[in-house]
């Protein structure tokens, strides 16, 4: 009902496979002040009673059949909830919603994220748990869709959700609201069967089973034969999507390759600005101390430069690799740059991907000695020239050693 | 509607009142045979095997119950063989520091995580299909075990209930994920292994703890009373289920203690099932057909009224009181001696001298110190370029001395490395000991000056015997793990 939906939708990028607009489509919700805000709520709070009191007045002299209202309702939070879990479940299953830490991500202390970034590194770091994650969460909105297993699916998923809820306010996840909806929907379909469930376990009296059958009419009838072989092919096109988007180009990182060979990190032995070495330093605003290739086209460096962070989620959907800021939002420590390579001439322009900073650029050429070091030269944006020589250090991890073997690093 | 004709046998249907049911009705052979396994299975895993357990009861100091007592008292678990792994530092699985000796010990190649790590179940398992040839051999007569089932359900519960309550009252009172030390803020993302950033991920959201440690009463509460059992099995494989899952994916170490709460929550939830099918996906009328054992004579009455009063007030209340004294005065996994005062912080390291000789600022150099940090608490850690063998222990237990409470530097690699102090305050001299016990002969003696309070000047010798110093200058550090993202903030170095 709110038309800047529509307008993101007409005017963004559809995705490979159309995944962006079906992710999209899935997960509508109400925007009429900002996204994802409680103020909404009050909004639709106000036309709701407004609603009801008309309706009120509309079937004065008419009885309404307000069980089968209630049904048509439920059949519409069954769906809506099923397609939202459904959607969410896909993105862990494929683990795309928390991708693996980057490597620049791995080169920064643990004080400089915050929290959301924590919360979303430490799930990606065991990706079964995330699948698993994902299967739950998939399972859940499958069993709501067919109207005897809703119960099961709903009661597991007002849990889930409920604990996305909470944790969303304890990392401030920015999905506070849409998290606190999809849990509420889980209640609502719950609640439905919720007395029978305490009258049987926790009374543990002889039961009543629900009774209501809906009887359609003809109209309801074609409207059923129609919507429940779109909303399967909706799902299944959503599953092969998302699977596309996770083994081609997963989209919260760039999709454009990085400098051949270059993945690492490197600590940055001999430096220079404006022709004047500046020797190791971990104050000077200017020296860089360290510098990490990612696989894909992002480098980023390590400065005493204060840094204002980029308090974006990276969730965005775009075909824009300078904008997939996934890796640089919501962490300091290092300066992130995405780059467009050029390998005939040697040359890498380096764009700040942070917004806050965007100014800063670099345009740089680069000789490649060996396997192992690279030399850099060139000017910034306010032409203050630079030269760099970088040596990979090839250290090991302990987050991917483990703790199964004797470890020495 | 259509009427269930087998219900017509219960009164239930007439009254509505809680049926009676006698459960006189007969077990298949199968069945029988099924509830004998499970029985001597369970009986197995949860009946102490362990005369120390029970020497316990006696001897512990009751005068000055402490949470470590709470860990001994409340059971342990079936072990004929230890999972063990030889590298050092390794079987660290938490609970009390003192630790067994067993005559089989086994080193499989996964360590104590992988399959083999449930040798000991499979073992009460063969056990328990072997003592159900017997039993079946030996009783023909049973119809069913309809008061054994109830007892079995009841001894089930209680032992989850029994093995949950320091983890749920030690989140509740957030000392199983203490603060974060200022090391764990300025150590990088990569140099943690994976439990380890399990762990601290509770950290510094101490209220998403404590929601962690109320959701696990609740599981102890609903297990606790017969009317809320199934939904206390529910929630106990939805919950504690899926930590056991986590524990695998992280190495996390307590896999064996959650996965307990699906094979109990299952047994207990298992006979729900039936009843909560029939009722919402057949939508049929619907009893529960179960038999609850009546209490009926009075030694039987109080008997029962004392055991749950008993395993409430000591499992509960005392737990509670116990796990909130520690929270309070002596949290478990944070050393308790002051460090330096008013020293906490952050230092840049300045003017590093070896053997008399000014060493540079460099990423790369293996002897010279960089970004020291100083604890609340007597722990002084720094970073060097080089790399050390890894002690493999996970930061638990409940520690008595400081130097063995290393929550803050187990799981942690990088080159930071991690000194208990003691402070001599009149000749000014600070003696340190490496935590990692890999290197636990090494000492320094560093004489320290505080010429303001920004500054600390150390001179002495390092690990290797060689005269140092150096100055160590505080750094302002805002740290954003503790920002409001929708604030503006900036980082600095």
């Amino acid at each position: 009902m709110d038309y800047k939906f529509y307008l993101d939708i007409l005017q963004s990028p559809a995705g490979d496979k159309g995944f962006y607009i079906l992710f999209k489509l899935a997960n509508y919700t109400p925007g009429f002040v900002a996204r994802n805000s409680f103020g909404n709520w009050l909004i639709i709070a106000g036309i709701a009673f407004a609603g009801a009191f008309l309706l009120e007045k509309i079937t004065r002299f008419k009885s309404l059949d307000y069980d089968k209202w209630y049904y048509w309702l439920r059949v519409l939070l069954r769906y809506r909830l099923a397609v939202a879990a459904i959607s969410y479940g896909l993105i862990k299953l494929f683990p795309l919603q928390m991708p693996y830490p980057s490597l620049g991500n791995l080169h920064t202390a643990y004080g400089d994220f915050l929290p959301w970034k924590i919360y979303f590194h430490t799930t990606a770091i065991a990706p079964p748990f995330e699948i698993f994650l994902g299967g739950v969460e998939l399972l859940s909105g499958l069993l709501l869709l067919s109207r005897k297993t809703t119960t099961f699916g709903a009661g597991i998923l007002a849990g889930y959700y409920g604990n996305v809820f909470a944790s969303n306010i304890a990392y401030s996840m920015g999905y506070e609201a849409y998290s606190l909806q999809l849990t509420i929907f889980a209640v609502v379909l719950f609640v439905y069967d919720a007395p029978r469930l305490y009258n049987l376990l926790v009374a543990r009296k002889y039961t009543i089973a629900n009774s209501y059958r809906p009887v359609f009419n003809t109209k309801e009838k074609w409207l059923k034969k129609i919507a429940r072989p779109l909303i399967a092919i909706f799902i299944i096109w959503l599953g092969v999507a998302a699977y596309h988007n996770y083994t081609t180009a997963p989209y919260k990182y760039p999709a454009a390759k990085g400098l051949p060979g270059a993945y690492g990190f490197y600590n940055v032995r001999i430096f220079k600005w404006n022709n004047q070495e500046i020797p190791y330093s971990a104050t000077d605003l200017n020296r860089w101390q360290n510098v990490v290739f990612e696989k894909w086209a992002t480098l980023s460096i390590k400065t005493a430069k204060p840094i204002v962070i980029d308090n974006g989620l990276g969730d965005q959907f775009t075909n824009n690799d300078h904008e997939r800021n996934f890796e640089s939002a919501g962490v300091g420590g290092r300066r992130y740059f995405s780059y467009s390579l050029d390998t005939i001439h040697h040359q890498l322009s380096l764009a700040n991907k942070n917004k806050n900073h965007k100014e800063e650029t670099f345009q740089l050429t680069y000789r490649l000695l060996g396997s192992d070091t690279i030399i850099i030269k060139g000017v910034n944006q306010q032409n203050d020239s630079i030269y760099a020589e970088l040596n990979k250090i090839n250290r090991k991890y302990l987050l991917f050693e483990g703790r199964r073997k004797p470890v020495k690093l | 509607m259509k009427e269930d004709v087998n219900l017509l046998n219960y009164n239930a249907m007439t009254t509505g009142n809680e049926i009676n049911y006698t459960g006189s009705g007969v077990w298949s052979p199968s069945q029988k045979f099924v509830f004998r396994i499970c029985f001597v299975f369970f009986l197995i895993m949860i009946i102490p095997t362990d005369a120390k357990y029970y020497q316990k009861w006696v001897t512990t100091d009751w005068k000055h119950l402490h949470i470590r007592d709470m860990g001994s008292l409340s059971g342990s678990s079936f072990k004929i063989i230890e999972v063990a792994t030889k590298r050092p530092g390794g079987n660290d699985t938490g609970g009390a520091p003192e630790k067994k000796q067993y005559d089989y010990v086994i080193y499989p190649e996964t360590g104590e995580y992988g399959a083999w790590s449930y040798i000991n179940w499979f073992i009460a398992l063969v056990l328990g299909v072997a003592g159900a040839f017997i039993w079946t051999f030996l009783d023909r007569k049973s119809k069913n075990y309809n008061q054994l089932y109830y007892f079995l359900e009841v001894l089930v519960s209680y032992a989850m209930i029994v093995r949950l309550q320091g983890l749920t009252f030690s989140k509740i009172f957030p000392s199983q994920m203490p603060e974060l030390a200022l090391t764990q803020l300025n150590t990088p993302f990569g140099d943690f292994v994976a439990q380890k950033l399990y762990w601290i991920q509770f950290s510094f959201v101490h209220n998403f703890e404590r929601y962690a440690g109320y959701a696990e009463l609740v599981i102890m509460v609903t297990l606790f009373f017969r009317p809320t059992r199934a939904i206390g099995a529910a929630l106990s494989i939805a919950m504690i289920g899926v930590i056991a899952l986590a524990n695998h994916t992280y190495d996390g170490g307590i896999h064996l203690l959650a996965s307990f709460y699906i094979v109990g929550g299952a047994f207990v939830l298992w006979r729900y099932l039936p009843p909560i099918w029939n009722l919402i996906v057949h939508e049929k009328n619907t009893a529960l057909k179960i038999v609850y054992y009546p209490f009926s004579r009075p030694w039987e009455k109080w008997f029962r009224i004392a055991f749950k009063s008993f395993i409430f007030l000591f499992f509960f209340v005392v737990s509670a009181y116990l796990h909130w004294d520690n929270y309070r005065n002596d949290s478990y996994k944070v050393p308790q001696n002051p460090g330096l005062a008013d020293a906490r912080g952050l230092y840049t390291v300045a003017d590093f001298k070896v053997n008399d000789t000014v060493v540079p600022y460099s990423p790369v150099d293996s002897l010279r110190w960089q970004d020291v940090t100083l604890e609340k608490w007597s722990t002084l850690s720094f970073t060097v370029f080089n790399t050390f063998d890894i002690h493999g222990e996970a930061g638990r237990g409940k520690q008595y001395k400081d130097i063995d409470r290393t929550y803050e530097s187990a799981g942690t690699g990088g080159g930071r490395r991690h000194f208990y102090y003691e402070i001599d305050s009149i000749n000014k001299i600070l003696t340190l000991k490496n935590k990692n016990k890999v290197y636990e002969k090494q000492v320094l003696q560093l004489h320290y000056e505080r010429p303001n309070e920004n500054e600390i000047l150390l001179n002495g010798n390092n690990e290797y015997g060689q005269p140092i110093s150096m100055v160590l200058i505080k750094r302002p550090k805002q740290y954003l793990v503790y920002q409001d993202r929708s604030r503006k903030n900036t980082w600095t170095p």
